[in-house]
């Protein structure tokens, strides 16, 4: 990548734009960002890589995460800012906690799962419980790929309700 | 070198984007440090070699980056011909340390050593002692100069007649063979007058 391509996607001013670009897939959904509420978005995610002791290079993780929760069944558009920065929170303290033996797509593909299936959209208990779980087979060394197998979570293609 | 330290970060995003196989967005703190110190180990390395370099090399980190990693590369190349010139003619002359070392550990340097993400980790522990020993190098330097001592040391107990060396050895200490000593100083301190 060009270096200043590099230093413009760190900046937080190209971050909040691709978190108010998403917005152009959320709003099928219903679900929209203000740039206030976008702003805060990144500023949380600065925050959180730094308490978590982790460094983004370029960009940043708010538009998967946005991309991969907003048909969720459990987010509608008064609590969407917030559960997207609790999401956040999660995903980097769960990469630290799989030792970053799992990619960002799959961690996601995993949260959500996790979110809609065992959750009930219960943040706790997908923080404390659900990924908790994952994480510890995954230090474990067990193989997580079989385990979370979508067969395994009776998920099949083109599901897309509980 | 005249480049600023925030001209290596668009390096460090590049190596953390290939250490994660452009799986994961983040990386750890000690990671990222990790990943820095492997490219300062480069552009230290650049400096070696800078008659090579354009004019431009002096405020270009990039340009110091590639150059000093395809110096570790040399470095490496030359360093397996050295070794493999090591054990064409190699004595252990029945000490474990010493055959461990040359035979199983330094090969597993290479087969482990990485470049791109890891040119400082000398990753041995090089337990058989030469008589000065390595200090003030790490990665690739440090096993080179290693190489450098043992296959100086071979040279010199070669030239003692067959059997002598491990003579001395033996009336030294019968367990020899298992004592982690460096060869050439017992020799050389127990040599018969």
């Amino acid at each position: 990548m060009a270096d200043n391509d590099l230093m413009l996607r760190m900046s937080e001013q190209y971050q909040i734009e691709q978190i108010i670009k998403a917005n152009e897939f959320s709003k099928e959904y219903g679900l929209t960002l203000t740039k206030e509420e976008a702003t805060v978005l990144a500023q949380c995610g600065r925050s959180t890589l730094k308490t978590e002791r982790r460094v983004e290079f370029g960009d940043s993780i708010m538009p998967k995460l946005i991309r991969a929760f907003a048909d969720s069944s459990f987010i509608n558009k008064d609590n969407y800012a917030d559960i997207l920065a609790r999401l956040q929170d999660i995903f980097y303290l769960y990469k630290n906690e799989s030792m970053d033996m799992v990619s960002d797509d799959d961690l996601i593909s995993i949260m959500k799962n996790a979110y809609e299936r065992e959750s009930g959209g219960d943040l706790q208990y997908l923080e404390g419980t659900a990924l908790e779980a994952f994480a510890r087979k995954v230090r474990a060394g067990e193989n997580w790929a079989d385990r979370y197998k979508l067969e395994k979570l009776h998920i099949e293609d083109g599901f897309n309700e509980l | 070198m005249n480049y600023k330290p925030e001209d290596l970060i668009p390096i460090v995003a590049e190596l953390s984007d290939m250490y994660t196989r452009g799986e994961s967005t983040s990386v750890t703190y000690e990671a990222a440090q990790h990943l820095m110190e492997a490219v300062i180990y480069c552009i230290r390395e650049a400096e070696q070699v800078s008659d090579n370099l354009p004019e431009d090399y002096n405020t270009n980190a990039r340009i110091l980056y590639e150059a000093g990693f395809n110096a570790v590369i040399d470095k490496v190349e030359r360093t397996k011909e050295k070794y493999k010139n090591l054990i064409s003619a190699f004595s252990s002359y029945g000490n474990k340390n010493l055959n461990d070392t040359v035979l199983k550990a330094i090969p597993g340097f290479f087969k482990l050593y990485s470049p791109r993400f890891s040119p400082q980790d000398t990753i041995i522990t090089m337990d058989y002692p030469t008589p000065v020993p390595v200090t003030g190098k790490t990665g690739i330097d440090a096993i080179e100069e290693y190489v450098d001592k043992l296959i100086a040391e071979q040279r010199y107990l070669a030239s003692f007649p067959a059997g002598y060396v491990e003579e001395v050895l033996e009336s030294y200490t019968p367990d020899y063979k298992n004592h982690f000593f460096n060869i050439t100083e017992i020799i050389q301190k127990n040599r018969p007058r």
